[in-house]
């Protein structure tokens, strides 16, 4: 716009007029400059926002693992729905992604280098993809986008079946050890209950008895573990 | 020492629990005893893989508590149709059948 030919000839010289005229552009790139900052700034914010979601996730704190299930879960669901899938499987499919993401998250060197959303995404794809693929329930008819990339997320699924195994070798260990050595070392070992608390629970004499009970019952966990691990 | 005073005795090396002029003996020991060493090895990785179980269980518990509570809240559903993101809107699918079925019947009853 041509500022020039809207101000009367007599006006010219007025100070006000030229000190606008002066800055009017100048003035116009600095909003847009601001406009751009401002858009950059929402970016960041709101990668930092899943930044902390994820520390969430990795300290188990419950609103964050709530909000991140909240926001992700019915996408998955229509994925799985879509291609073959009950209730069921969307729920199973999600959860193990959400592990996956959670181990992910939890090492030091960990970024992530796209949105949440579109990570939960690739990791459930090829999860349900291989699930339909194991149960024989891949057919002509299945959604082949399923097929289609996300993003590259080879290495986290290698990571995750490696982990996958180790947990079941230690569940299957848990599950041959029988009682009360079961939930002794679940009381201990996984919800970190004292050994006072167990002596109260389990109802030994004094905790002498109950640590030399423990020691018993953590040596047959130990071998029933190694008789399959080192496999 | 005893197995069972030994095995207690790593656990408290593993949690950095152990003083430093117990913890030095310990090391020595290890340097000079390469079946204590490989024993102490083979420990960690036990009680590394027990950690880890642990933590994962507990996520799994987690995550499930959390699908119950949403499904609970509303903010997801079996069957996709019936999310809602408001409560207006949720008290509408709760209460829609009996809001429309009442002045149905009571013209009838007239």
């Amino acid at each position: 716009m041509n500022f020039q030919l809207l101000i009367p000839q007599s006006e010219k010289g007025n100070p006000v007029i030229l000190f606008f005229l002066k800055n009017y552009f100048s003035a116009r790139i600095w909003v847009t400059f601001r406009h751009i900052l401002a858009l950059k700034v929402d970016l960041v914010n709101s990668d930092q926002k899943e930044q902390q979601l994820l520390r969430g996730l990795v300290e188990n704190d419950t609103k964050s693992v709530q909000s991140i299930y909240a926001a992700n879960f019915s996408l998955i669901q229509a994925l799985v729905l879509n291609n073959n899938g009950s209730y069921d499987d969307a729920r199973d499919v999600f959860q193990e992604a959400m592990v996956i993401l959670y181990e992910k998250a939890k090492k030091s060197d960990f970024k992530l280098t796209c949105q949440l959303k579109t990570y939960l995404y690739a990791i459930a794809k090829r999860l349900w993809l291989k699930k339909l693929k194991h149960h024989g329930l891949f057919v002509s008819n299945t959604d082949l986008s399923l097929l289609e990339p996300v993003i590259a997320v080879e290495e986290d699924l290698e990571m995750a079946e490696r982990k996958n195994a180790e947990f079941e070798v230690m569940e299957s260990a848990f599950a041959k050890l029988g009682e009360p050595c079961k939930s002794l070392l679940e009381a201990f070992y996984l919800q970190k209950k004292s050994m006072s608390d167990l002596v109260e629970i389990f109802g030994y004499t004094n905790t002498d008895n109950a640590k030399t009970q423990k020691y018993k019952c953590l040596m047959r966990l130990k071998k029933l573990f190694f008789a399959q691990y080192s496999k | 020492m005893s197995e069972q005073l030994l095995i207690e005795s790593l656990e408290r090396y593993f949690n950095d629990e152990m003083l430093p002029e117990e913890k030095a003996y310990f090391e020595q020991k290890r340097l000079e005893n390469p079946e204590l060493d490989q024993m102490v090895v083979t420990h960690k990785i036990f009680m590394d893989k027990m950690a880890q179980f642990a933590e994962r269980k507990k996520l799994m518990n987690s995550l499930s508590s959390t699908h119950d509570y949403l499904l609970e809240k509303g903010a997801i559903a079996e069957d996709q149709k019936k999310i809602s993101k408001g409560k207006l809107v949720q008290l509408w699918h709760r209460y829609k059948k009996q809001l429309l079925l009442r002045p149905a019947s009571q013209d009838l009853q007239r």
